[in-house]
C-alpha cells in the first residue's frame, strides 16, 4: 500500500497536475464564495470538460473544485451573512456576528484555519482508510454486495432529516430510473420504449448536469426578485490581518479537533452530508463551552462547523474509492467521472487502476495544502471582488456549460433533452420536498442491488436466507435496520417528550 | 393545506407510475420482471402511506381551522416554466439551427428570463461563452457539435 501511496505522490507532485489541482482549488473558492453556486454544480458542469482529458488531470480539476468550495462558502457567511454554500449556513451565526464587531478578517482567518485542519485530516482518513477497506471489501460476494447496497439505501433514509415515507419513496423512484435498460441477467429491454439512446440506462452524466445546473438555475429564476445580494452595496475591504495568532490557535484547537471527527464520521455515513456535520459539530462546540455566548461572535462558533464541513470532503470519498457507494450527492459525481473513462468505482479500482485512485486520494491532501496560502490570499485582496460578479450573466454561462457538456459525453441531443428533464423534475421535487439526493444513490446503487440479489438467489437456489447466514451480510443488514429504525425511534421518543411536557 | 394537497396529486401519479410499471413487466421474461414487480410493490406501498396521511391531515386541518401556509400563485413558477420550454425548443430546433446560433440565444433568453436588461453585456457574455464552449469541445476536444443544417 505505501508503495502506491509514494506513487500517488510522484503523480500528483508533477508540475503540470500540480498547476491543474491549483486552477481546481482557484476555480472551488470562486463558485463556493457566490451564492447559489456549490461544488456540485460545478462538478457536474465541468465533468464533460474531462472527457476528452487525460483522466488524472480531469481528476485533479474536480478534486480540487470539491476541496475549497465549501470553505469558500464561508466568506460571504461572514462577510454578508449569506452563505455561499448550503454548509456555511452555521458559520453565518457567529461568523457574521465577528465582521459586524470589525473582526471580520480574524473571523476569514479562523474559517480558513479550519477549513484547512478539518480538511487534511479527512484527507488522512481518505488516504489510510479507503485502501484498507478496499481490500476488506475484495472479500465480498453478491450476498455481501447486495446487503451494502441496501445499506447505502437506509443511510439515506435513516439519515434525512424530512418525510421518512418521502424519503423512502424518492429512493424506491431511483430504483425505478435504473430498471430502464438492458437487464442485468437477461438483457432484456426494460422500459426503453423503442428509444436506442435509452438501452443503456438513464445517462448519468447529462442526469446530474441537469439535477445540478438546470435546477439550480430554475430555483434561482424563481427566486431572483427576493435575492438578498442584490439589495447589497459591496465595498471593497482589504484586511490587514487575517490568521489567528499562536494563542488564538492554541484557544480554538479542540473546537477544531470537534468539528474534524465529527465531519470525518459523518463523511464515511453515506448519505449523512455536510448539513448534518455542520449542526452536530456546533451543537457539540456548544455543549463544551457553557460558558461561551454563541450567537454573539465567538471563533469557536465559526472554527466547529468550518472544520466539520471540510472534515466531510475526503472522506466522503471513502464509501465511494473503496466500496463503490457514494458517500453523498457530490461523491456520486465523481462515480460519473470515473465512469466516463472507462473506470468503476469499488474495490477493484485500487487493483486495475492504482495510479489514478491514488492519485485521487494524494490530492485531495495536497489540495487541502494549497487552499490554505490560496484561501488566505482570496480573504485578503479578491473576497469582496468576487462577491460583486453578476450572478444573472453566471447562469447564462452556467446553461451554456451544461448544454454543451451534457451533448458532448454521446454527441446526442436526446442527452440534452434528458438534462432539460431531471432540472424540470429535480425543481419539482424541491417544491414538493422530496429529497434529490436519495433519487441520486439509489439510481446508482439499483443495478448493484439487482446483478447481486439474482446472483445470490442463484448461489443460494432460490433461499433468501444467504443473506442473513453470512455473517458480514447479516451485520451490513443490521445496521441497514438501525438506520431505517432510527427515525421511528426519534419520533416515538418526540411523542413521548411531547406528552410529558404538556 | 397545500403541502397535502400536493401530496395527494403525487400520490395518484405514483400509484399510476407503479400501476404501469407492474403491467409493463408482465411482457417481460420472469428474471428481468422480478425487480420491476418487486419496484412497483414498494412504490405503491409507500404511495399509499403517503396518501392516507395526507388525507388524515387535511381532514385535522379542516377540523381545527388552522392553515398558515402560504399558497404559491401560478405568477410565482412563471420563470421556472418559461426557462423549460425555452429549453425544449432549444432541443427541437438544435439540429437543425446549429449549437452556435441557438445555444447563443439560449443563453440570451435565460439571462433575459433572470431579469437583466443590459443587452451589450448580454450578448458579450453569451458570445464569450459559447466562443470559449466551441473552441473547448469542438477544436481541444474533438466534439462534433451540430451545424447549421443547411449548410451540411
Amino acid at each position: 500500500m505505501f508503495e502506491n501511496i509514494l506513487l500517488g505522490f510522484s503523480i500528483a507532485l508533477e508540475p503540470l497536475h500540480l498547476l491543474v489541482l491549483f486552477l481546481g482549488v482557484a476555480i472551488g473558492l470562486i463558485v463556493g464564495a457566490l451564492p447559489g453556486l456549490n461544488d456540485s454544480i460545478t462538478i457536474a458542469v465541468l465533468i464533460p470538460v474531462t472527457f476528452g482529458m487525460d483522466p488524472i488531470i480531469g481528476m485533479a480539476i474536480l478534486v480540487g473544485v470539491y476541496v475549497s468550495a465549501c470553505y469558500g462558502g464561508s466568506i460571504p457567511a461572514i462577510l454578508l451573512n449569506i452563505p455561499g454554500t448550503a454548509s456555511s449556513v452555521v458559520t453565518t451565526i457567529d461568523g457574521y456576528e465577528m465582521a459586524k464587531k470589525r473582526q471580520g478578517g480574524l473571523a476569514l482567518g479562523v474559517a480558513t484555519t479550519s477549513s484547512v485542519f478539518g480538511g487534511i485530516s479527512s484527507s488522512l482518513v481518505l488516504l489510510f482508510l479507503a485502501p484498507f477497506l478496499a481490500q476488506q471489501a475484495l472479500k465480498f460476494g453478491p450476498a455481501e454486495y447486495f446487503s451494502l447496497a441496501v445499506m447505502g439505501l437506509s443511510t439515506v433514509v435513516g439519515m434525512s432529516t424530512g418525510s421518512m415515507v418521502k424519503s423512502l419513496i424518492v429512493s424506491v423512484l431511483g430504483l425505478g430510473l435504473s430498471l430502464i435498460g438492458l437487464s442485468p441477467q437477461t438483457g432484456y429491454p426494460r422500459f426503453v420504449f423503442g428509444i436506442d439512446y435509452l438501452y443503456d440506462g438513464v445517462p448519468l452524466v447529462p442526469m446530474l448536469i441537469g439535477l445540478f445546473g438546470v435546477s439550480s438555475i430554475l430555483s434561482l429564476s424563481q427566486t431572483i426578485e427576493d435575492d438578498p445580494l442584490s439589495n447589497v452595496k459591496l465595498k471593497t475591504t482589504r484586511f490587514e490581518r487575517i490568521l489567528p495568532d499562536r494563542k488564538m490557535l492554541k484557544r480554538l484547537f479542540p473546537a477544531m479537533v470537534i468539528g474534524a471527527v465529527i465531519g470525518n464520521i459523518i463523511g464515511i455515513i453515506p448519505g449523512a452530508g455536510m448539513i448534518m456535520a455542520i449542526y452536530l459539530a456546533y451543537d457539540q462546540v456548544k455543549r463544551r463551552y457553557p460558558d461561551l455566548e454563541f450567537g454573539t461572535g465567538v471563533p469557536e462558533g465559526v472554527a466547529a462547523p468550518e472544520a466539520a464541513n471540510n472534515g466531510v470532503v475526503a472522506s466522503s470519498m471513502v464509501p465511494l474509492l473503496s466500496l463503490g457507494v457514494p458517500g453523498n450527492s457530490t461523491s456520486a459525481l465523481f462515480l460519473g467521472a470515473l465512469m466516463i473513462h472507462g473506470m468503476r468505482p469499488g474495490p477493484t479500482l485500487f487493483i486495475d487502476y492504482p495510479d489514478i485512485a491514488y492519485f485521487v486520494v494524494v490530492a485531495f491532501l495536497i489540495g487541502n495544502i494549497m487552499m490554505f496560502p490560496m484561501g488566505v490570499a482570496m480573504c485578503k485582496f479578491l473576497s469582496t471582488s468576487i462577491l460583486k460578479l453578476e450572478r444573472k450573466l453566471l447562469n447564462g454561462l452556467i446553461i451554456i456549460l451544461c448544454i454543451t457538456g451534457a451533448f458532448a459525453i454521446r454527441t446526442s441531443t436526446f442527452d440534452v433533452l434528458i438534462m432539460v428533464i431531471f432540472g424540470a423534475l429535480s425543481f419539482v421535487f424541491s417544491k414538493l420536498k422530496l429529497p434529490m439526493s436519495g433519487i441520486i444513490l439509489s439510481l446508482i446503487l439499483g443495478p448493484m442491488i439487482e446483478e447481486n440479489l439474482q446472483h445470490s438467489l442463484t448461489l443460494s437456489g432460490g433461499s433468501w436466507s444467504i443473506f442473513v447466514t453470512k455473517p458480514i451480510s447479516l451485520a451490513l443488514l443490521i445496521i441497514a435496520a438501525f438506520f431505517l429504525l432510527s427515525p421511528i425511534y426519534r419520533l416515538i421518543k418526540n411523542r413521548i417528550k411531547v406528552a410529558k411536557a404538556s | 393545506m397545500k403541502s397535502a394537497r400536493n401530496d395527494i396529486i403525487l400520490s395518484v401519479v405514483l400509484l399510476l407510475v407503479a400501476g404501469f410499471v407492474f403491467i409493463q413487466s408482465s411482457q417481460f421474461p420472469e428474471t428481468a420482471a422480478r425487480f420491476s414487480r418487486l419496484f412497483a410493490g414498494i412504490l405503491a406501498f409507500l404511495t399509499l402511506i403517503l396518501l392516507f396521511r395526507s388525507i388524515i391531515t387535511i381532514k385535522g386541518l379542516k377540523e381545527s381551522g388552522e392553515d398558515d401556509e402560504e399558497e404559491k400563485s401560478l405568477q410565482d413558477y412563471k420563470n421556472p416554466t418559461l426557462i423549460v420550454i425555452g429549453l425544449l425548443v432549444y432541443v427541437a430546433i438544435l439540429d437543425t439551427v446549429g449549437y452556435v446560433i441557438s445555444t447563443f440565444l439560449i443563453s440570451m433568453y435565460v439571462i433575459y428570463i433572470l431579469g437583466y436588461r443590459d443587452i451589450k453585456k448580454m450578448s458579450l457574455t453569451s458570445g464569450l461563452g459559447v466562443l470559449v464552449c466551441y473552441v473547448v469541445f469542438k477544436v481541444l476536444l474533438g466534439v462534433r457539435l451540430p451545424e447549421i443544417a443547411f449548410l451540411l
